[in-house]
């Protein structure tokens, strides 16, 4: 990891070669993009001119996709600020300082993304999700994200960081980093962006992109991080110690109870509105299958059963498949209104 | 009898071994009755132009050598008297201290891609049926390095598996393409949904429908995998 970074410098109190050290360093070199000037450099112009031009449906398939980011981003930029601060102090991992460091700069990406996205929704897509009053922190979730699974996975984040800032028990540590930066940032946030990137030519966005290319670059060092660390977790396991025996069955456990409910983002964003954009549920799909075959098995050589991943998304496939979706939404978005204090006919 | 890989002979028994199924059959209820059931498997780079007679296996090769070591003096001239130009060429340039050692060398080390323009009619002759046959379905079949394969399936049966002459006029529900060898890693029992998971293999198609039938599909790898199977390369 990051061979040809490492510091020239040492300190008494940071160790200047631990891994996480390097990866602090590249948060600093590379993660302070600058949300506002890109927004002054690039403008909202081009972005608002093909937003005005796309039709309902399709306009509807993009505002799904990014209120999943935007959910997203909020909660972990919450747990980031608060449970995995905590964890990272915890007496079974190494490098508690360095991870500490680094903890600073993935919460402050974090929160980076969430500003990117909850003001390019309200500039551009004056959009009717991205309300103050109403995020993940305070017990809602915008209507698509909640009315389709995804919701369940964010759920799971937050209850399963939370534990483990609570226990800071190895086990319970593996479980959270795995729904956290496998499953949320590993494969969710890279199947969104890949599905960003294939936008057709007329949904022309260069703001989105512009800060989707950063974003997707900061995910990356959280997702190493995130590798890094169930790798740290797996060597204590493999060489025996009680402690951290269950390490590796809880990571593979996390992804089959996540995996159904991710595979429901893909579909929120595609198939749920006949995908007039074709993002194309299967490729997203495939997209999902490919991570999660390098993350888990190559990366960290884990073995997981393909049939109890196919198995529990079928399940839940066929569920959603029942659904009117459209009678779901109208639910939760009354539901959305009525918390607002909004009348049922509307209102901004 | 051996079953060659790849040949129609192979996909012939395939379709008799999934039809025989009782596993397959209930696991693939329904399946390609509300879409295209039906799959092309693509199986490329097939090591044509890299291989050589004398490397396919000795199984189907040794006859051959035989025929050829113990024919008379008179049917070795026959045959070099009725060789086709690439082949006299070939026959000029190999080493051996007779006529026979020159003809055999020269054919042993044909590559697979050349061998209809080598191997005459007249040498045909001498071919055991298998290496004849399986030359011969190369010749008609291989587009470049590649083979492709059909197979019709509906509601637990197979009601087609055939060889692609023409794979530009078939349609199928689903593709699933790899290189020769992983095929081999395949029939050889690896996981046909861990391969595709991993890109070893592609499959184009709904996948929406595979993930309905999941046991369908590990049975249709299982079969091949529990086929006793001879490689060609």
């Amino acid at each position: 990891m990051t061979q040809g970074l490492q510091s020239q410098y040492s300190g008494q109190r940071v160790n200047t070669q631990s891994r996480w050290y390097t990866l602090f360093q590249k948060g600093v070199e590379l993660g302070t993009w600058n949300v506002e000037k890109l927004f002054d450099e690039i403008g909202f112009e081009q972005d608002r001119a093909s937003w005005a031009a796309l039709e309902p449906a399709e306009r509807d398939q993009i505002r799904y996709l990014l209120s999943g980011f935007l959910d997203g981003e909020r909660e972990v930029a919450g747990d980031a600020a608060t449970n995995l601060q905590r964890i990272m102090q915890s007496p079974c991992l190494e490098s508690n300082t360095e991870k500490e460091m680094y903890m600073t700069m993935l919460t402050l990406t974090e929160h980076k993304h969430t500003q990117f996205l909850d003001v390019y929704m309200e500039e551009v897509m004056n959009d009717a999700d991205n309300y103050t009053d109403l995020d993940p922190r305070r017990g809602s979730r915008i209507p698509i994200v909640q009315a389709t699974g995804l919701g369940e996975v964010f759920e799971h984040q937050g209850l399963l960081t939370a534990k483990a800032a609570s226990t800071r028990d190895p086990i319970d540590i593996a479980k959270a980093a795995t729904t956290y930066h496998m499953n949320v940032e590993g494969i969710l946030a890279r199947v969104g962006s890949s599905a960003i990137s294939r936008f057709p030519p007329r949904a022309d966005f260069p703001l989105l992109n512009y800060a989707f290319k950063f974003i997707s670059t900061d995910e990356g060092r959280h997702i190493t991080h995130g590798i890094e660390l169930l790798k740290e977790l797996l060597e204590h396991e493999r060489a025996g110690e009680p402690q951290y025996q269950g390490v590796e069955r809880a990571i593979v456990n996390t992804l089959y109870q996540d995996v159904p409910y991710m595979a429901d983002f893909g579909y929120m964003f595609t198939d749920a509105l006949d995908d007039p954009l074709e993002l194309d549920f299967n490729e997203v799909l495939m997209r999902g299958g490919n991570l999660i075959d390098g993350m888990y098995n190559e990366t960290l050589g884990l073995d997981v059963d393909y049939m109890e991943v196919i198995s529990v998304v079928r399940d839940r496939y066929l569920e959603i498949n029942e659904w009117d979706i459209k009678e779901r939404l109208a639910e939760h978005e009354q539901q959305y209104q009525r918390k607002r204090g909004v009348a049922a006919d509307g209102g901004n | 009898m051996t079953r060659w890989f790849p040949s129609e002979e192979w996909l012939a028994a395939y379709q008799e071994r999934l039809n025989a199924n009782e596993d397959y059959i209930e696991s693939s209820d329904g399946w390609g009755e509300e879409f295209l059931g039906s799959f092309i498997f693509e199986i490329n780079g097939l090591p044509l132009s890299e291989t050589t007679i004398g490397e396919l296996p000795d199984e189907l090769t040794a006859p051959f050598r035989t025929a050829l070591t113990d024919a008379s003096d008179a049917r070795i001239t026959t045959l070099r008297e009725n060789a086709p130009p690439a082949l006299d060429q070939r026959v000029a340039e190999a080493d051996g201290e007779t006529p026979r050692d020159r003809l055999i060398a020269a054919l042993f080390d044909t590559e697979i891609a050349n061998a209809p323009a080598v191997v005459s009619p007249e040498l045909r002759v001498e071919l055991p049926d298998d290496l004849e046959n399986l030359l011969d379905q190369l010749d008609k079949y291989a587009q470049n390095d590649t083979v492709y394969a059909y197979l019709d399936l509906e509601d637990g049966r197979c009601n087609e598996a055939t060889v692609l002459e023409d794979p530009e006029s078939s349609t199928a529900g689903f593709v699933l393409s790899a290189q020769y060898q992983q095929w081999i890693e395949l029939i050889d029992g690896a996981d046909v949904i861990e391969a595709v998971m991993s890109r070893d293999m592609s499959l184009d198609g709904d996948i929406t429908n595979i993930i309905i039938y999941p046991e369908a599909a590990q049975e249709m790898g299982d079969t091949a995998g529990r086929l006793e199977t001879t490689f060609l390369f």
